[in-house]
């Protein structure tokens, strides 16, 4: 037989079967009620349709039908053991409030797929929701070490839970790491920058702040935040110095909201220091922050 | 009637591409990409004002690149992720045209040209982009037999761009912008071939791509339905780059895209590094482009409060002239998607990113000057009036408080003769973005929806005067000194619409 006929072949029935397919109500995402129907129908004639009931667990998960969907997922832990229910559960219950249930499945989700990031990482937000910190810190940890690839957002979030704890240095360490690895990253320097304010470290800050500048020292933001670190450090002139190379750098910026409020910010700024006496050695407080 | 030919079309475009997908893998070899004299893939990437990334395929180990007719420098290639090689290329001179080859002296040259200096446009006095929503039709199986009821539709769009650059030699793209969903049905490394590398040849060859993640770009969900699997492509709601899974290999593993495509993460073509190609960054000439993951990344707090941090810090940092932005998701569209919540909220989970666009970066893009915002996911075209403000449904928006009105209340329509001010005549800021949805670069599909968004521009050449275009196309931005403008131009090289944006 050549491949002609046989391509007329699939063809006829790939045609009869679109045909018959098209009235799925599946792709034309009619309504998450038609569909779950769809599905019911699909499981009824095929019970041992694994994506059928995992995608009829997400829209019971829709409409708010968790008996249902727990239903289902009882009947795939009972015959697909390769699935990862604990992670479907866990979510369930995180999405509905119930933290507890949701940690006891992310175990769950560990227990049989160690190395899991997700399920660390989730089961931190569970554990944080019931009071155990440590619990949560460590779970985030665990995610950022398994976590391939890289993902800034994983270690801003683990970063600030540890120094909302008070592990200011691990947090550093990590974001420290991090960046060796991958780069100065701002999104994560700024983080080690306010960590450090809110230590009163302010010199450790801005020699940070500093390698921020360097390679864009235009950015009137990061002068804003230079010139506020220069008067928790107690030196008026370097924050006047900063905030005059801010409004430099403001000059030939487009009129932007942003750019008004730099600019209100700046002016503010400049009218406290001038209130100093003398304003050369103006000091405000650490972790003072623009009006 | 049309409202029920339009889903229908959407299920036979999904289900027949699955089974030909099927069918052509067991029992009909795919044919081949076109023969070429050249690496089955060769491509550029990350081309600044100083140097540029050669990618390619295949025997070569490395690339030698004209300097001029007595000098040359060669490059080994590195072996990088998804058997490709690359070379990095650095010490070039701004706006210079180069020639390279790959290291078989029978080989033909190719030539490309670096990026004007930044903050300044080349000598040729402008800057052209090609910019592609969805086209990734090509790539389905079963094309080249005739199956697919999409075939031929990407290769019409670039046949219609060809015409317009044949009337307008200068006009010829720098770059090309992809929206995502640039490789149907799944995003395989294959369907990448033909939907890109093989299609847009010799293109790709002269100028870089610059892509973003659609949810097409995420694979597969598969199901099995009456003995026979089928794919459900493109509803992925993971967050996880390394879920990505296919109908042929379910198990989880990292997303073709990110193997494929070497974007900046360190700052390298200008922006701020952001940490992940993921999302970033890069300047050319005068002209400031962020790519957003609104697939991935929009979808999990931690990781999307991070982008939109990053975001904030490129767009402080950046003082260019003009700035767009491009991401997949369109906060406004009446099309094959709609972004009101409760039609995004019967989708559960795949539209999501609808919603968070337009409720926490649409206001981003207004604060920091953004001019252009660039999606695609609706398979149409939409176009946007001069927007501020409007972060709800298209029920809630009001002309005269969210768009660009004139003395008398009639919308600006931003087209020639009535163009659209960078800074906003009636807030006199720079504080208004316009918003396009182009994606039709593969295929027409309105689905249920009636191109009706009241965000969106009246079309004057849509027959029934919609707020978009139901036509196959693609979009040229040419950007100068004082002067954005961004044409739609469909399959015969006519402007369907142009909106002009001045100083």
């Amino acid at each position: 037989m050549t491949a002609t006929p046989i391509r007329t072949l699939i063809r006829v029935f790939t045609a009869a079967l679109c045909l018959l397919l098209a009235c799925s109500p599946v792709a034309a995402h009619p309504g998450i009620d038609k569909t779950v129907d769809h599905y019911s129908h699909l499981l009824l004639h095929n019970p041992g349709d694994v994506a059928a009931r995992l995608a009829r667990v997400s829209l019971f998960l829709a409409r708010g039908k968790l008996a249902a969907a727990g239903a289902d997922l009882d009947y795939l832990e009972s015959h697909s053991p390769h699935i990862n229910t604990g992670l479907l559960r866990g979510r369930i219950a995180l999405k509905s409030g119930q933290s507890g249930e949701a940690a006891v499945q992310f175990s769950r989700c560990l227990d049989r797929f160690p190395g899991e990031s997700r399920c660390y990482r989730l089961r931190s937000r569970a554990r944080l929701a019931l009071g155990d910190e440590q619990g949560a810190l460590d779970d985030l940890f665990s995610a950022v070490e398994f976590r391939q690839p890289f993902d800034p957002g994983l270690i801003v979030e683990t970063a600030e839970l540890a120094g909302d704890m008070g592990y200011t240095a691990k947090a550093l360490e990590l974001i420290d790491n991090a960046q060796q690895a991958e780069g100065v990253i701002p999104a994560l320097q700024l983080h080690t920058i306010q960590l450090l304010r809110n230590q009163g470290r302010p010199a450790d800050a801005l020699a940070r702040l500093n390698g921020l500048l360097a390679p864009t020292p235009a950015n009137p933001a990061w002068l804003f935040l230079k010139a506020e670190l220069f008067l928790e450090l107690g030196q008026g002139t370097g924050s006047l110095e900063a905030l005059a190379a801010a409004r430099r750098a403001l000059r030939h910026r487009k009129p932007t909201p942003w750019k008004q409020d730099q600019l209100d910010s700046i002016q503010r700024l400049e009218t406290l220091i001038q209130t100093c006496v003398p304003a050369a050695s103006c000091r405000l407080d650490t972790g003072w922050t623009a009006p | 009637m049309k409202t029920t030919i339009a889903p229908l079309s959407r299920t036979l475009l999904i289900v027949c591409s699955a089974i030909a997908l099927v069918s052509s893998c067991t029992i009909n070899p795919p044919p081949r990409g076109p023969v070429t004299a050249v690496p089955e893939r060769l491509f550029l990437q990350q081309v600044t004002d100083t140097g540029a990334v050669i990618k390619w395929r295949g025997e070569p180990r490395r690339v030698c690149l004209f300097e001029d007719a007595e000098k040359s420098r060669c490059f080994l290639g590195e072996v990088s992720e998804g058997f490709h090689r690359e070379a990095t290329i650095t010490g070039l001179s701004p706006d210079t045209e180069y020639r390279y080859r790959l290291d078989n002296d029978s080989d033909p040259d190719f030539r490309f040209r670096t990026a004007p200096r930044r903050g300044e446009l080349p000598a040729a006095g402008a800057i052209n982009l090609w910019i592609l929503g969805d086209s990734g039709t090509a790539g389905q199986e079963g094309d080249d037999e005739g199956t697919h009821s999409h075939a031929g539709e990407a290769r019409a769009v670039m046949e219609g761009y060809r015409s317009f650059i044949d009337l307008f030699p200068g006009k010829r793209a720098d770059l090309m912008l992809l929206l995502g969903d640039n490789a149907y049905m799944e995003g395989t490394d294959r369907q990448w071939q033909r939907a890109v590398f093989d299609l847009y040849q010799p293109m790709i060859f002269q100028v870089a791509l610059w892509p973003t993640i659609g949810n097409h770009e995420m694979g597969a969900q598969t199901s099995t339905l009456r003995g026979k699997t089928v794919t459900y492509p493109g509803i992925s709601t993971s967050s996880d780059p390394d879920s990505y899974i296919t109908l042929d290999n379910r198990s989880p593993r990292r997303m073709p895209y990110l193997d494929i495509f070497t974007l900046p993460t360190r700052g390298e073509a200008g922006g701020v590094p952001s940490g992940t190609e993921q999302y970033y960054a890069f300047d050319y000439g005068n002209l400031h482009v962020v790519s957003l993951d609104s697939q991935l990344s929009m979808r999990d707090p931690a990781q999307r409060a991070t982008m939109k941090r990053w975001l904030e810090a490129d767009l402080q940092s950046n003082d260019q002239p003009w700035t767009v932005v491009i991401f997949h998701h369109p906060p406004y569209s009446k099309s094959s998607h709609d972004s009101d919540s409760d039609a995004v909220a019967r989708l559960h989970g795949i539209d999501d990113p609808m919603v968070e666009l337009r409720r926490e970066f649409t206001g981003i893009f207004e604060d920091y000057g953004v001019d252009l915002a660039y999606s695609g996911h609706s398979h149409a075209y939409e176009r946007s009036w001069y927007l501020n403000g409007h972060r709800g449904d298209s029920g809630n928006f009001d002309l005269r408080l969210h768009a660009e009105v004139d003395g008398e209340g009639n919308p600006v329509t931003g087209r020639p003769g009535d163009p659209y001010f960078q800074i906003s005549p009636s807030t006199g800021r720079d504080d208004r973005v316009v918003y396009t949805v182009a994606g039709s670069a593969g295929m027409v599909n309105t689905g249920e929806g009636n191109l009706d968004h009241p965000a969106h521009a009246v079309q004057p050449a849509d027959p029934d005067q919609r707020h978009g275009l139901a036509e196959l196309g693609s979009v040229h931005l040419e950007v100068t000194e004082g002067r954005l403008s961004a044409r739609f131009i469909d399959t015969d090289g006519r402007v369907l619409d142009q909106v002009i944006l001045r100083k």
